[in-house]
């Protein structure tokens, strides 16, 4: 029997689930844990580890240990991102070709393609070992927010990993999924997906086995990171105050520090005080310094109140998409270890007015989901058989309606960015456009493609470079190639082209930023700097 | 399961032909009638194929041709006009404008109309009258053992092209007849059928019924229910069917939208109105429209004015229970939402000085 597992790649922790015998469940590992950190430790010998092992190695050896990259797969290097994170990350970040993000570690340069494809594949050992046969195929999710190149590039890490990915789900639509599948709901259920580094709220219409998006919006670069970031700062700032130490200096103070804030953040969910204790953190002309302060779960409310009003923000945004106010909202959903807290729990029970729904576990809800996908793509409603094996009569597959979040569109004359796709806009789907070249004679065109709300390129994420080559030379503006943009029902873009007066099929590529292209055309064309559509 | 076929003809010696000669093959149903207005009767059932006699009453006739498709049941027909009319003047551009699939010169010779239907249902094998002992579903019984050439309306340059082979045997077998055959039928009238005809719909159709029916359709064409055919020519198709429906789905679900789609489609109906053009989808609107300023719903419009007087008196959960009470009698009203907004903000506000 071949399964397809569900795997949530999540920012801090991931997840392997798989439909058995009609039940879905979580995998654990052979310790039993659900649960595992997305992290590697690399050794000096070149072997790595990844998950419990690695994360004791955060303290041990942090240079080398990598954690959080999904913050920053499928982003540029020299984007503000990059920078703000490299600041605060203790292992070293280096610019690859195409201005990718790779990752030093043990003196070796890893991608941060890689680094996903060594998590996604301890996931699959995990499944394999449980499921005591090889496992060859999964779904994989991704937030809502993500935009081509990090959806690419996490398709390509399982492809790394010797997975085939038969589909890319986003996580709120993956955890709706697990909450309504076989219940038959008419209901309209609004998603609040606060997981480690990014958050994401998604309105969906569950109509029995159809689950339609309406809207999502999200947040890409806010997550419970975000919130153990702020008792860091918490914890520097006393520090130069009181004993004038600037602990920002030190990168392995740093990261015991946020090891104990993560740890600090956990505790403060069930208990009203936690102490925050590291013998000998800094030092100073005295001698050593150690850190003992109790953070009580007020104080702690302070700092984290701001960071939940922002996802208010994004959630009125999305409800306002929909057209829909939140009292219209049958359900909330929450998803993600961050919604674990009390106080976000609190406040989103205050925002939208309704006691939000937490009958699924947060942090195996989105694996549970991607396998239940998995299990609709493979055929095996066998999820149709009852518990004394007789088949009954067969439960409706479900669908899963999705929506692109962001507006694709192109580069047009004095940067500025025309739309073609509208974000929120139903999939799949497809939009055209007639280019044509700009100078006599020319063969090649390059159209720079965006994904973003804004009409000016600097402000929007270029996600590549369309290139029209070996068109057939004319004179200017009598070619005309009418290229179709196409989103396929993963989030990702595909295109095609067509010579409209021969109707014959054209050479087209999306060039992605950010991965290593081999274009042998343009080392032999003589128009690099061809000059843009007209 | 035989190809059911709808002949219309004013004349006895061409009916006769369709009911005497044809009746030959019992893979063929035939139905035939006399004038445009007894076909039109008919279409409330499905016919796989309508073939029009245009000799004869040529306008009405023509028409006929172009209505065909806007019957839900009957949308994706394939529609073949005769007559003694020369076959040059009926060139592709003609045939698509009248929403015709083929021409035949009359006299036709029954093996080449044959040969016509067999392409146009592409090219497969019709199933045998035995129905299958499995379920009530229907499936391809009588489909060759082993793949076919490909379709034979392909040009063979392309066919080579393809490269993939037909669907196969166990292929055919998990997608039923009548979803096949569908996709086939959408994906080659593309290019003359509107959004209401693609989704089965009556120009009538209400906002409620557009998403039923969207989600109808999703269920039986969306490329997920596809899972297990790998042949990519089809799957190519069947995106291109279930992209133009989710097309539609949105176009008309947008009520200014869809108003200006059935304007432009109203003044002229070619290939370009057929879909709705980017730029007139960002349609701006600088505010409500003047009938929803007001709540029509006369319960609703109680309870909403019950909800402001107590907003008044400064009892904000009253007012919020009250525009609830509203919203159910009138859901989607935009005035109440707006009303529920301002007393949520309200409301908030209230609990975040107190905390």
């Amino acid at each position: 029997m071949s399964y397809i597992i569900g795997i949530d790649l999540g920012t801090s922790n991931s997840c392997v689930a798989v439909v058995e015998d009609g039940k879905s469940h979580v995998i654990p590992d052979t310790n039993g844990r659900k649960v595992q950190p997305s992290v590697i430790s690399f050794y000096p010998d070149g072997s790595h580890v990844v998950g419990y092992e690695a994360k004791t190695q955060m303290v041990y050896n942090p240079e080398n240990t990598v954690f959080s990259t999904k913050r920053l797969i499928g982003r540029t290097f020299s984007s503000s991102e990059t920078e703000r994170f490299s600041e605060n990350m203790p292992y070293k970040l280096v610019k690859g070709s195409n201005n990718a993000v790779m990752v030093e570690a043990q003196g070796q340069i890893y991608s941060l393609t890689e680094i996903s494809s060594l998590i996604i594949s301890h996931m699959k050992s995990i499944a394999e070992e449980y499921l005591g046969e090889k496992v060859e195929k999964a779904v994989v999710t991704v937030p809502a927010n993500f935009n081509e190149l990090q959806r690419n590039a996490t398709k390509m890490a399982g492809d790394q990993a010797g997975l085939e990915i038969v589909r890319v789900i986003n996580e709120p639509t993956a955890a709706a999924l697990a909450y309504g599948f076989g219940q038959g709901l008419e209901q309209k259920v609004m998603v609040y997906d606060f997981g480690g580094g990014t958050f994401d709220c998604t309105i969906l219409n569950l109509s029995g086995d159809v689950f339609e998006v309406l809207s999502t919006a999200g947040d890409t670069f806010l997550g419970g990171d975000d919130i153990d970031n702020k008792i860091c700062q918490l914890v520097v700032n006393s520090y130069k105050n009181n004993f004038n130490i600037d602990l920002t200096k030190d990168p392995l103070a740093m990261l015991r520090i946020r090891y104990e804030a993560e740890n600090v953040k956990i505790i403060l969910s069930s208990e009203k005080n936690a102490q925050m204790k590291i013998p000998s953190l800094a030092y100073s002309d005295k001698g050593a310094v150690d850190l003992n302060v109790s953070l009580s779960r007020d104080n702690f409310n302070v700092i984290g109140k701001e960071l939940v009003e922002t996802t208010f923000e994004v959630c009125d945004k999305a409800l306002k998409t929909a057209g829909l106010v939140a009292a219209e909202i049958d359900n909330t959903i929450l998803v993600g270890g961050t919604t674990n807290i009390p106080l976000v729990r609190d406040m989103v029970q205050l925002h939208f007015g309704t006691t939000p729904f937490w009958g699924v576990n947060p942090e195996e809800v989105v694996a549970i989901g991607a396998a239940i996908q998995g299990a609709i793509i493979s055929g095996a409603t066998a999820i149709a058989a009852g518990a004394d094996g007789e088949n009954q009569e067969p439960m409706a597959d479900a669908l899963l309606l999705d929506v692109t979040p962001l507006t694709l569109g192109v580069g047009t004359l004095g940067g500025r960015v025309e739309p073609l796709i509208p974000r929120n806009t139903p999939l799949p789907t497809d939009q055209s456009k007639i280019f044509t070249t700009a100078n006599d004679g020319q063969t090649t065109v390059r159209i720079r493609v965006y994904q973003g709300e804004s009409e000016f390129e600097d402000e929007n994420e270029q996600i590549g470079v369309l290139v029209l080559n070996k068109l057939r030379p004319g004179i200017r503006g009598d070619v005309q190639i009418e290229v179709t943009f196409e989103i396929d029902i993963n989030g990702i873009v595909n295109v095609s082209a067509v010579d409209l007066d021969t109707g014959q099929k054209q050479a087209v590529r999306l060039n992605l930023v950010g991965k290593h292209n081999i274009d042998e055309s343009d080392m032999m064309s003589n128009d690099a700097t061809a000059p843009q559509v007209r | 399961m035989q190809v059911r076929i709808l002949v219309v003809s004013e004349d006895v010696v061409r009916r006769q032909f369709f009911t005497e000669k044809m009746t030959e093959s019992t893979d063929y149903a035939w139905e035939v009638v006399p004038l445009a207005d007894d076909a039109r009767r008919m279409l409330g059932e499905r016919y796989d194929a309508v073939i029009v006699d245009g000799d004869r009453d040529a306008s009405n006739k023509i028409n006929l041709c172009r209505e065909i498709r806007s019957y839900p049941k009957n949308a994706s027909t394939y529609v073949v006009l005769f007559g003694s009319v020369s076959a040059d003047k009926m060139t592709p551009q003609v045939l698509q404008n009248i929403g015709v699939n083929a021409f035949l010169n009359w006299p036709i010779f029954s093996g080449k109309l044959i040969k016509t239907l067999q392409q146009l249902l592409e090219g497969e094998t019709l199933p045998s009258m035995k129905e299958p002992d499995c379920g009530a579903e229907k499936k391809f019984k009588s489909a060759p053992k082993k793949a076919a050439s490909p379709p034979a309306d392909i040009p063979a340059e392309d066919a080579k092209a393809l490269g993939d082979p037909p669907l196969t045997v166990d292929e055919l077998e998990c997608i039923e007849a009548d979803r096949y055959r569908a996709i086939m039928q959408f994906s080659k009238n593309l290019d003359m059928v509107d959004y209401f005809q693609i989704m089965g719909l009556e120009r009538t159709a209400k906002s409620t019924e557009i998403k039923k029916r969207y989600y109808q359709l999703a269920r039986r064409f969306h490329p997920d229910r596809f899972a297990k055919v790998t042949q990519k020519e089809f799957i190519s198709r069947v995106y291109a069917v279930f992209k133009r429906m989710t097309e539609a789905y949105q176009i008309l679900s947008d009520t200014d939208k869809r108003r200006a789609y059935e304007y432009n489609l109203g003044q002229k109906r070619s290939k370009e109105n057929l879909r709705m053009k980017k730029a007139a989808m960002e349609t701006k609107r600088s505010g409500p429209r003047q009938d929803e300023l007001q709540i029509r719903n006369t319960n609703a419009r109680k309870f909403f004015s019950l909800g402001q007087k107590a907003l008044a008196e400064g009892n904000p959960s009253g007012a919020r229970m009250n525009f609830l009470l509203a919203l159910q009698q009138s859901p989607g009203d935009l005035v109440i939402k707006q009303g529920i907004e301002k007393v949520d903000a309200l409301l908030k506000k209230q609990k975040e000085s107190k905390a």
